[in-house]
């Protein structure tokens, strides 16, 4: 009897240790805290200078340095006022959504097509759609503009820029749908054919709903990488400024306290656009 | 049985689906890259680009003490910016992954963020925060630490290094925590229980576990930082000039394309190389 008490207290002592080794092993306060310093540290660096950016586009005063002492909207005002400004905007606007509304759909196709070919077609296709990813922005830039001058003899512009970023945007496009198509289940829609329904009926009113999140996470993207792209556009645009090629121009040309509110303007709207793509879509490399 | 594989009739459809993607990575891809290629054999000639097919340019190219500077000293900067990097991005991706599973998605999300997150406006934040003028000399000059700006901060490769690897860091973050959320927690106790330490546990399971990715990183990582045009211009200075300066000028200003085109290939062979020995010496590393 009191063998198997004491038999009892052990064992519920040993219980009670493993759990207490289990709990320490899960919560260890000390490590936790160290890896919470250190994320916040790193983020710390990632985001000091678009804070610098943001918080010196409400100085008063052209100078940039602390303290601030006094806060205004005047370069925003410059900025909105400034016909130049407000035509890069409407540029880098127009690119984002031609961008979008090419890749996208050129985008959802090619997944749905990766996915009815064989495992191994597949991979080799995949990784061939990827290598734009690879290629550096900078050679792209000098091929399109040699490609477009010389041998289709077309006028740099804002559509021979956005054709650009197309081929920038559409491997991300794929990534993202291709893991949506994955997870997709196909016997919806041999079920909606079984009932009838012909095989654009069967797209619009069941494939396309249920990748709608991907579909629009992925256009999303497309416009953040439009709108935030430089060395493609400093080549073939031309003359139709964006909003990147006029930040280029104002930095290069020397300081310009409009600057940070024209990099704030652009730092919002790719941020934005990021967070709502990426709650939409997941991005695997 | 789920009903998740695809229907059995293969055929044309997926080809059909694939079709625009392939044909308009041929005509807007492969298509400038090949007559890039044909250009860097061309002849620049009285202002005109003559088709006559050598080697002139890459000679020029490889024999020029002021390019071979350029090269060199892009690949010792992209080599610094890679190594800076992968040494913060990794333990990131490890704490993020096993000490802080809760905050994953929040962090992931800013990741995400600083990625995308307007490349220009950032170079051009470094300028303002690392000029003379800028925020750490006038704020160091207003408390009177300093007599003088600081004039080493911009337009040197120590500009150049801290603003890539400022922007670099969420490319490089990304495969490697996509490489982490394959190692199970479970595999790292039985490494615990087995008696290891928490670094032979790092260095004997993670470690290897997570090399592809650290590979993937390090490939983007390099290819990005020596392929910049926009951060060595702004931020670097005469001192700090890259490859990518050296093509531009090329291209926009002495005209002489077929010598850029040269240039750019001669580029794309340095990251070759450099991408298959930082490959290399990460799997020797983690042996």
């Amino acid at each position: 009897m009191a063998g198997a008490l004491s038999g009892g207290a052990a064992a519920a002592g040993e219980v009670a240790t493993t759990r207490a080794a289990t709990e320490a092993r899960h919560r260890r306060p000390i490590h936790q805290r160290a890896a919470a310093t250190y994320v916040v540290l790193v983020f710390a660096f990632l985001f000091s200078p678009l804070v610098v950016v943001v918080v010196f586009s409400f100085n008063a005063i052209p100078r940039m340095a602390l303290p601030i002492t006094d806060v205004s909207l005047r370069w925003y005002q410059g900025v909105f006022g400034d016909p130049e400004v407000v035509r890069a905007i409407g540029r880098s606007a127009l690119a984002g959504l031609a961008t979008a509304v090419i890749a996208g759909p050129l985008g959802i196709a090619a997944a749905l097509g990766l996915h009815g070919l064989s495992a191994r077609t597949r991979s080799v296709l995949l990784s061939a759609v990827l290598i734009p990813i690879m290629v550096p922005g900078l050679l792209l830039a000098i091929a399109l503009a040699l490609y477009y001058r010389e041998l289709l003899r077309i006028e740099y512009s804002l559509p021979a820029a956005a054709a650009g970023h197309v081929l920038i945007a559409l491997p991300f496009v794929i990534l993202t749908m291709n893991s949506a198509v994955a997870g997709f289940r196909f016997s919806m829609l041999e079920a909606a054919r079984d009932l009838g329904a012909t095989r654009w009926q069967a797209f619009t009113t069941v494939t396309l709903p249920l990748l709608r999140p991907a579909v629009l996470g992925a256009m999303l993207l497309s416009i953040a990488i439009s709108v935030d792209e430089f060395i493609v556009s400093f080549f073939v645009a031309g003359r139709e400024t964006t909003l990147p090629m006029l930040i280029w121009s104002r930095v290069v040309r020397g300081v310009d306290p409009s600057l940070n509110a024209l990099a704030t303007i652009l730092l919002v709207v790719t941020s934005l656009l990021a967070l709502l793509a990426s709650r939409r879509a997941t991005v695997s490399v | 049985m789920i009903a998740t594989a695809p229907p059995q009739r293969r055929g044309l459809g997926p080809w059909l689906q694939l079709a625009p993607t392939l044909l308009y990575f041929a005509a807007l891809f492969l298509g400038p890259l090949l007559l890039l290629v044909a250009y860097s054999l061309f002849t620049f000639r009285d202002f005109r680009y003559v088709p006559e097919l050598n080697a002139g340019n890459y000679l020029e190219v490889l024999t020029s003490p002021a390019f071979q500077l350029i090269f060199a000293r892009t690949a010792v900067i992209a080599l610094v910016v890679t190594v800076v990097v992968l040494l913060i991005a990794y333990p990131f991706a490890y704490v993020v992954t096993f000490a802080l599973p809760r905050r994953r998605q929040t962090i992931y999300f800013l990741v995400l963020v600083t990625l995308f997150g307007s490349y220009l406006a950032r170079i051009y934040a470094w300028r303002t925060i690392l000029g003379s003028e800028g925020v750490i000399n006038s704020s160091l000059l207003g408390l009177g630490v300093i007599d003088e700006p600081l004039k080493f901060l911009l337009n040197s490769p120590v500009a150049v290094v801290i603003a890539l690897t400022n922007f670099l860091i969420p490319l490089a973050v990304l495969p490697i925590y996509s490489a982490m959320q394959n190692v199970s927690p479970g595999l790292l106790e039985a490494g615990r229980d087995l008696g290891g330490g928490r670094l032979q546990v790092l260095r004997g399971i993670v470690l290897p576990l997570t090399l592809p990715g650290v590979r993937v990183a390090a490939a983007f990582t390099f290819i990005a930082a020596a392929s910049d045009y926009a951060t060595p211009t702004l931020l670097g200075g005469p001192i700090g000039r890259m490859a990518g300066g050296a093509i531009v000028q090329e291209f926009s200003s002495t005209l002489d394309w077929p010598l850029g085109a040269a240039l750019a290939l001669t580029l794309v062979a340095l990251l070759v190389i450099m991408v298959g020995l930082l490959s290399f010496v990460v799997r020797w590393l983690a042996r």
